[in-house]
């Protein structure tokens, strides 16, 4: 009898958190409406920028930063992206990597339809492309003559405020970067285990774990930092199998699935990481 | 089980002390894991990062280990009357000789029981294991002239540490670190994971169950991402022959092998 009264309470437990989950992501999407509606008819991109040149005064951002979406998100779209590449840009965080585990059916992002391809590497762009690059720096080069003959200012500045950021290095990362290409590194290094190279990396484990560290970075085309910080867009936290050899340091934030991301919420993501300490172990 | 350190500041305590009272509280939450049916922990307890440590500190954390584990030997009578498997992952030739053997022991005095599993990651990092199943395929696949198309991610997988357990359903993470820290980061592709800003020292049975009740509201959504990983394996699996004669035995050997390893240490 007891059990049978613990699993209804069970059960009704579970209805009502099922049901304050329902009315919580109704509510996300109400406010997400209200908030996408305000700011297309605000256009408030001063009010945004000074929220994000605040956060660039912190002591402590990350050099490289990761998007991770999830296979059942279905509000991260290109328009998202690119605000957050915006952003990215104005606080000055050079590099930055998507992860996303969709399919195409399903929303997935291809990149190259509005980066620009950096050298020969498929995965690696550039944003913005360089032609809306060149146009930020003609605006800026006409406004700064206005700026110079009105005021006085040479510091690059247009007269509405509007500054010159460097492009932002993008890097898509697909399902196969993960423990697949730690497999195809040890398939490669087995084939080559008669070279005296891989002999020599077989001494010592840290040595093979520095050889893995140099071929995975290789073959991702990764010449940056591992990344520090990742925003997860996901009903729930989860990394969904994302570069295992690269993100053991990285601070997660997840930003739920359904809720309007604006410049606020990335500013308030690099404030909170600005406060995590990091010990390192010791 | 972060945490220990800033409990003892907040207490005025040593944090040896810290540490302690942490240990006291891992058997609390394994007695609630217990209670609520959940077959297998593992708990994070020293990672080779924590080398850097002071010299102090990191004894004081041995001469812990060596307290706990020799207490566990003693008991080991109850260990089997529950069915309990003790298995210490990480790389543990790193450790004191006499922890070594201390470990090794109760690794083997439990390796017969199959009911609940307890493993503890002592001078453990993800990145050293995987570093360890790379090299354990360098070293050892090449005696039985395997091909390299035997090798991929599922091969991988059966090299690691926690080649006998399931991934873990949830990873609980304590004093409001939102990182993972090198820990089975190959494990954790589709693990749950939650944060909470409770010291782990201070844990309570609510937060406990905070962090259950989030997995079970959490886990339908991983669903259908969990289906396409197994499906993914099977694939693999048929592939690479994974099942064929030539790769279980391999499999095998490198078991028998780790249990000589352990037999070796525990004698030393």
């Amino acid at each position: 009898m007891m059990e049978i009264v613990s699993i209804l309470i069970g059960r009704l437990l579970f209805i009502l958190i099922a049901t304050c989950e329902l009315l919580q992501q109704l509510w996300h999407r109400l406010h997400a409406l209200a908030r996408r509606s305000y700011d297309y008819w605000q256009c408030d991109s001063h009010h945004h920028h000074e929220l994000l040149e605040r956060a660039i005064e912190l002591q402590k951002l990350p050099q490289h930063l990761v998007l991770v979406i999830a296979p059942d998100d279905r509000y991260v779209d290109a328009a998202l992206l690119k605000r957050i590449f915006g952003y990215a840009q104005i606080v000055g965080i050079p590099y930055l990597s998507v992860y996303d585990t969709r399919t195409p059916k399903n929303g997935y992002v291809d990149l190259s339809r509005f980066c620009q391809t950096s050298g020969n590497e498929s995965r690696c762009f550039l944003w913005p492309p360089s032609q809306q690059s060149k146009e930020q720096r003609q605006q800026v080069q006409l406004n700064g003559c206005k700026t110079v003959h009105s005021n006085g200012t040479t510091n690059g500045n247009a007269s509405n405020g509007a500054k010159h950021y460097a492009q932002l290095q993008v890097y898509q990362i697909g399902t196969a970067d993960g423990h697949a290409l730690i497999a195809d590194v040890c398939r490669e290094l087995y084939e080559n285990r008669s070279t005296p190279q891989v002999q020599e990396l077989l001494k010592e484990r840290q040595a093979l774990t520095d050889g893995i560290s140099a071929m995975l970075s290789k073959r991702l085309g990764f010449v940056v930092p591992e990344p520090e910080l990742g925003i997860i867009f996901s009903r729930l936290t989860c990394i969904y199998g994302l570069l295992p050899w690269h993100v053991r340091f990285t601070e997660f934030h997840t930003h739920r699935s359904g809720c309007y991301f604006e410049a606020k919420s990335f500013a308030k993501v690099l404030f909170k990481y600005a406060r995590c300490e990091q010990r390192w172990g010791k | 089980m972060d945490g220990n350190r800033r409990f003892a500041r907040s207490q005025q305590i040593d944090k040896i002390e810290g540490h302690s009272r942490g240990f006291s509280k891992l058997a609390d939450v394994l007695r609630w894991c217990l209670d609520m049916g959940i077959r297998e922990v593992t708990t994070f307890a020293f990672s080779i990062e924590n080398f850097k440590r002071s010299n102090e500190e990191v004894e004081g954390l041995f001469n812990l280990a060596r307290e706990k584990f020799s207490k566990l030997l003693e008991e080991t009578n109850r260990l089997d009357e529950h069915g309990i498997r003790i298995r210490v992952i990480g790389n543990i030739e790193l450790l004191p000789a006499d922890l070594q053997r201390l470990i090794a022991t109760a690794m083997l005095r439990t390796e017969n029981n199959d009911k609940l599993f307890l493993n503890v990651a002592f001078a453990y990092t993800s990145r050293d294991e995987i570093t360890q199943a790379v090299e354990t395929v360098m070293k050892h696949y090449e005696d039985d002239d395997m091909p390299p198309t035997d090798i991929n991610e599922r091969l991988l997988e059966a090299c690691l540490y926690t080649r006998h357990s399931p991934p873990p359903d949830l990873v609980f993470r304590t004093s409001g670190e939102t990182r993972l820290s090198d820990f089975m980061m190959w494990q954790i592709k589709s693990s749950v994971l939650y944060f909470t800003n409770v010291l782990w020292p201070q844990i309570t049975i609510w937060n406990f169950m905070a962090g259950i009740v989030a997995y079970q509201r959490d886990r339908r959504h991983l669903e259908a991402y969990k289906r396409e990983n197994r499906l993914h394996s099977a694939q693999l699996d048929k592939s690479s022959d994974f099942y064929s004669l030539r790769v279980q035995r391999f499999l095998h050997k490198m078991d028998a092998n780790r249990r000589k390893l352990l037999v070796a240490l525990a004698s030393n």
